[in-house]
């Protein structure tokens, strides 16, 4: 069920069936991301694979010295630049690899292309996703609906990108929906057809227990992507972005020219494999330790107190930098992240949407939003943030002043454009399309849950919050998920608790879903599960999401 | 595409020999050998075996990707993670970290795509021998001609014209042919086409097509004289391709490129040094266990044997650097990259095979392991004789003798084991170990070859096969370690 894992066998495969000699490896922009995030360069490049390009550069060298491993796509357009490749070859062989399911009438175009006899092997690896943890996925289709259905582009890639995921890992699994939203129910129904299409393809040794695939909708929780988050990762991608495990650092003042974009791959990186969950607070004081323990080697005497000192500290000591090229790296985002938290006083907001997510005290809540509305210091980003959370959470209160607070944000000068979405957010995700129970208002389970927590008293105010994905998965493994709200997509029913779960978030899902399920995987025994989504979300591009949606 | 490689090379590429230990820049592959030896040999270390195992578990357990190490010990781990063990009630979940899983499924369609293709290949391969023969008969019973009527009919001859009303327009351009666009054919075909489309074969090149030695492959090369030009085959766009990949296609196969043959010479190189340092460092083990199969001679010309090949290496590696891209004026870019990262390959081979080869032992290293080994077998035989003393007379005058060996054998660490004490190794000054290197798994490598040292010398058989195991253990986990490191910093891709 490691999903890194599985697409970097894969390309260990490859690199092995390929045979010794210099290699290049010939992908398409989208595998060239999916290596990417299983294999560093220096790692291949012990395996002799010296060269990567990409199948669409027209422009590439004649080296028949070298042997081609193509691995792409079976798209039209790769398919047509392939037959081209072919037909001129610029490498002596080539062994191609298609990472999803290709038509026979491809495969005989390709062959017909080949006079030369260049071609020795043409497979399916279905390495057909972004493996972000060992556990989570992303597909990389963003804005995948419109007026709340699919996009049938975006529908195609899902349901490949789907099956490349169940094909990699060998699940044939049954398959739930969340019934209250169309886009899931026809995900569901589209992968049940490629599977009996092509029975044989899924005929794998049948375990105890069936696998199961469980299908979900952004619209069901409109929240977390909508929280300022405190976790290193999930902070990251907030507040600066990951693409591809890289984040772009060249808008930070005085960055130096190496740090301009780094990586951040917990494959490679221990410092981050490490730290990936731990909270902000926490990485600084791992890097202090750090920095403590050179600094008595090193024998200075100068204080280290603040992220400050920190960044100056790493500048002044080329020694510590080269002994630990990952810790200056940590230290730089670290740095910038504390500097953006400051600026816009993200503690307070993130506070106040805390309270907003987790707790039922409405007048103090709207109280609060409003004084923060008349701070400079904010975002109108945040303002805005906040304000959808307000309709969200309150939509049907009583004393409801969501129209007061849209005032306020006009009043602040936030654009019409923005305005108008903080509404389409409240659209998206309000009571009427998430069709579920959001924050816990009617369950009295649920009721005393809440009453429990702040019974113990909260640990920390600014992690309060746990997505709704989490409770969905708590009924599940309990066999409690009802089935009226999620149905199983054919007759057959899985009796016993599930084993293996895949979950996949129509909609994108966030780092703070792949936090919650990393902890379920840890504290639950005999239970394995993975989550994907079409894309992971920061606040940026879920409004992007949502904006185009609906 | 260009861009993102030129990024890489910056990153990922440290030139120089730098020690892995310590960073430090040595000139040349020897430097290192010598300096590796010199400063961070294994030193003699003190603590007590147990205590440092459990050191070494916990280190290893702390670690995050434990299941690198040792697949059946994750493997038992991540069942225990699944709540599989026993013990009750404290049953945990399973990290994600450590799951593991065979490669996924994989649909091969080979076999329909090689039917395929040989269908069409035959047609081609056909085709292309047709026009083989035919151009054969054409060169050689051809020139030179002086009467173009003359060469006409003879060509004819060979290859049956079209009729000359077969066709209105030419098939390449589709243009109509007129009193001004005349008709023409190719006289490897015969087919129709106009004078835009001609292409044409100097005999020169058709001796090339036929014939691909060096000589006339040099020849081919040559500007065409306008003698040549005039006499040169009209030829229509088909059979020219047809002939132009005949003719690459068996150039390829009869010349190598000079990187190629240098790249394969580097392997092989590389292949045999991967054979003969295990051969070397058994040599040097039975020296150190004073073993008379070897001499130091022995270990000696194996050493310098594989020093040879490191330099060979090396020094091919760098020739490759040296070698000028064929297209000097189009984007060669790439070709340097190649020629980069082979040689970044090649310094990385060497740095990490000759952590591996063993410090030479010098004349005194010798001489105190013959010393010892000596001692040894001669205690080793008067506990047999005491023990054949014994037994011959159990009971008459046993008890003092005994005592008196025993007490003998005390000081020499080894008879009191049967007491069920135990080995434990001797002196090891862990803080030199320290010192010599921040990195954690370093100093434990370090500590155990010590131990292991001992071991072999105090002829402690199983304890040296447990050191040994672990010190395997942990050079797998340190070689981990460094590649994660180098890929960290390397980056990806750009």
């Amino acid at each position: 069920m490691n999903v890194i894992q599985a697409v970097k066998l894969y390309v260990s495969k490859m690199i092995e069936d390929s045979g010794p000699g210099m290699k290049v490896l010939l992908m398409d922009k989208e595998t060239i991301s999916f290596v990417s995030m299983v294999y560093a360069q220096s790692e291949v490049l012990q395996k002799e694979v010296y060269l990567f390009e990409l199948i669409g550069n027209r422009n590439r060298e004649m080296m028949k010295h070298l042997r081609a491993i193509c691995f792409v796509r079976p798209t039209e357009e790769n398919i047509e630049l392939l037959k081209e490749e072919l037909t001129i070859p610029k490498y002596g062989v080539y062994f191609i690899y298609f990472s999803n399911v290709i038509s026979k009438s491809d495969v005989k175009t390709l062959a017909e292309a080949d006079a030369q006899e260049v071609v020795r092997e043409v497979q399916e690896f279905y390495g057909d996703y972004l493996a972000i943890s060992p556990h989570a996925f992303s597909l990389s289709v963003s804005n995948c609906s419109r007026h709340s259905n699919w996009k049938s582009d975006a529908l195609k890639r899902t349901c490949e990108g789907l099956t490349a995921v169940l094909l990699s890992l060998k699940k044939c699994p049954m398959i739930r929906y969340q019934n209250s939203s169309e886009m899931a129910k026809k995900l569901a129904e589209t992968i049940k057809q490629t599977i009996s299409r092509d029975t044989s393809l899924f005929d794998f040794r049948r375990t105890d227990v069936s696998p199961l695939l469980l299908i979900l909708d952004r619209r069901s929780d409109a929240v977390t992507p909508l929280l300022n988050q405190w976790t290193y990762q999930a902070m990251v991608h907030e507040l600066l972005g990951i693409k591809n495990n890289r984040i772009d650092l060249s808008g930070v003042p005085g960055i130096s020219k190496e740090l301009q974009e780094v990586v951040l791959s917990s494959e490679q990186d221990d410092f981050y494999a490490q730290n990936l969950y731990n909270n902000f607070g926490e990485i600084g004081a791992k890097i202090k330790e750090l920095m403590d323990e050179f600094q008595k080697k090193s024998q200075s005497q100068k204080k280290i107190e603040s992220i400050a000192d920190m960044k100056a500290f790493v500048e002044n000591y080329p020694q510590f930098k080269k002994m630990s090229g990952t810790v200056s790296k940590h230290v730089t985002v670290v740095g910038e992240l504390s500097r953006i938290v400051g600026l816009h006083n993200l503690l307070e907001v993130s506070e106040v949407e805390q309270e907003l997510a987790c707790q039922t005290d409405h007048n103090e809540a709207l109280k609060r939003i409003k004084e923060l509305l008349n701070k400079d210091k904010i975002r109108n980003l945040d303002a805005c943030r906040l304000v959808a959370l307000y309709g969200l959470r309150y939509e049907n209160h009583s004393n409801s002043n969501f129209v007061g607070l849209m005032d306020a944000l006009r009043k602040r000068g936030v654009n019409s454009d923005d305005l108008h979405l903080v509404r389409k957010i409240v659209e998206y995700g309000g009571e009427r399309s998430r069709g579920g129970d959001l924050f816990g208002q009617e369950n009295t389970i649920a009721k005393t849950k809440r009453f429990f927590k702040g019974l113990k008293g909260v640990e920390n105010i600014y992690t309060q919050h746990t997505p709704k994905v989490q409770d969905t998965l708590d009924q599940l493994l309990k066999s409690k998920l009802k089935e009226g709200a999620y149905p199983y997509v054919s007759s057959s029913q899985l009796k016993e608790r599930p084993q293996d779960v895949i979950v996949f978030v129509i909609g994108g899902i966030t780092y703070e879903e792949t936090l919650a399920i990393y902890n379920i995987n840890k504290a639950t025994p005999g239970v394995r599960i993975i989550i994907g989504g079409t894309t992971v979300h920061n606040f940026q591009s879920f409004k992007e999401e949502v904006s185009s949606g609906s | 595409m260009t861009s993102l490689l030129g990024r890489a090379e910056d990153a990922s590429v440290q030139e120089g020999f730098l020690c892995p230990v310590c960073l430090q820049n040595c000139d040349s592959i020897l430097q290192l050998q010598w300096h590796v030896e010199s400063t961070h040999n294994t030193g003699i270390l003190k603590s007590h075996v147990k205590d440092f195992f459990g050191k070494a578990k916990r280190f290893i357990r702390s670690g995050v990707d434990t299941d690198r190490l040792d697949g059946s010990l994750s493997h038992s781990q991540e069942h225990l993670d699944r709540g599989i063990s026993d013990d009750g009630d404290s049953y945990i979940g399973s990290d994600p970290f450590q799951w593991e899983n065979d490669l996924g499924h994989e649909r091969s369609h080979w076999e329909y795509f090689l039917t395929r293709r040989s269908q069409t290949i035959d047609k081609v391969v056909v085709e292309s021998n047709k026009l083989l023969l035919r151009l054969d008969k054409l060169v050689k019973q051809g020139p030179p001609w002086s009467d173009q009527n003359k060469r006409k009919a003879f060509e004819k001859k060979i290859v049956p014209w079209v009729e000359d009303s077969s066709s209105k327009f030419c098939r390449f351009c589709q243009e109509k042919f007129t009193l001004t666009n005349r008709k023409h054919h190719c006289r490897l075909c015969g087919k129709l086409l106009c004078n835009k489309c001609s292409f044409y074969m100097t005999y020169s090149y058709c001796e090339c097509v036929l014939n691909p030695t060096p000589s006339n492959i040099e020849a081919s090369k040559k500007e065409p004289t306008d003698e040549e030009i005039a006499h040169a085959l009209r030829v229509c766009k088909d059979c020219y391709d047809l002939m132009e990949n005949h003719k690459s296609r068996v150039q390829e196969e009869t010349s190598k490129p000079m990187v190629v043959q240098l790249y394969e010479k580097i392997s092989e190189v590389m292949e045999m040094v991967q054979k003969i340092i295990p051969d070397y460092n058994d040599v040097v083990e039975c020296l150190q266990n004073a073993g008379e199969n070897y001499t130091l001679e022995d270990a000696n010309t194996r050493r310098s044997k594989i020093l040879k090949m490191f330099d060979m290496i090396d020094s091919l590696s760098k020739k490759i650097l040296t070698l000028q891209p064929k297209d000097k004026a189009t984007n060669s870019a790439t070709t340097v990259a190649l020629y980069r990262r082979i040689r970044a390959n090649v310094v990385r081979f060497l740095q990490e095979t000759s952590l591996e080869l063993k410090p030479l032992p010098s004349e005194e290293d010798l001489k105190r392991w013959k010393d010892e080994r000596r001692t040894r077998r001669l205690e080793e035989e008067r506990k047999a004789r005491a023990q054949e003393e014994s037994k011959q007379k159990p009971k008459s005058s046993p008890v003092r003798t005994l005592t008196q060996e025993a007490l003998k054998m005390v000081p020499k660490t080894h008879g009191d084991e049967k007491v069920g004490k135990g080995w434990t190794p001797s002196s090891i000054d862990q803080a030199s170990v320290a010192a010599m290197t921040d990195d954690p798994l370093l100093q434990q490598m370090n500590i155990i070859s010590g131990y292991l040292n001992q071991a072999l010398q105090d002829g402690k058989w199983d304890e040296a096969n447990v050191l040994e195991e672990n010190l395997k253990l942990l050079q797998r986990e340190y070689r981990e370690q460094e590649k994660r490191k180098n890929a960290a910093v390397a980056g990806f891709y750009e």
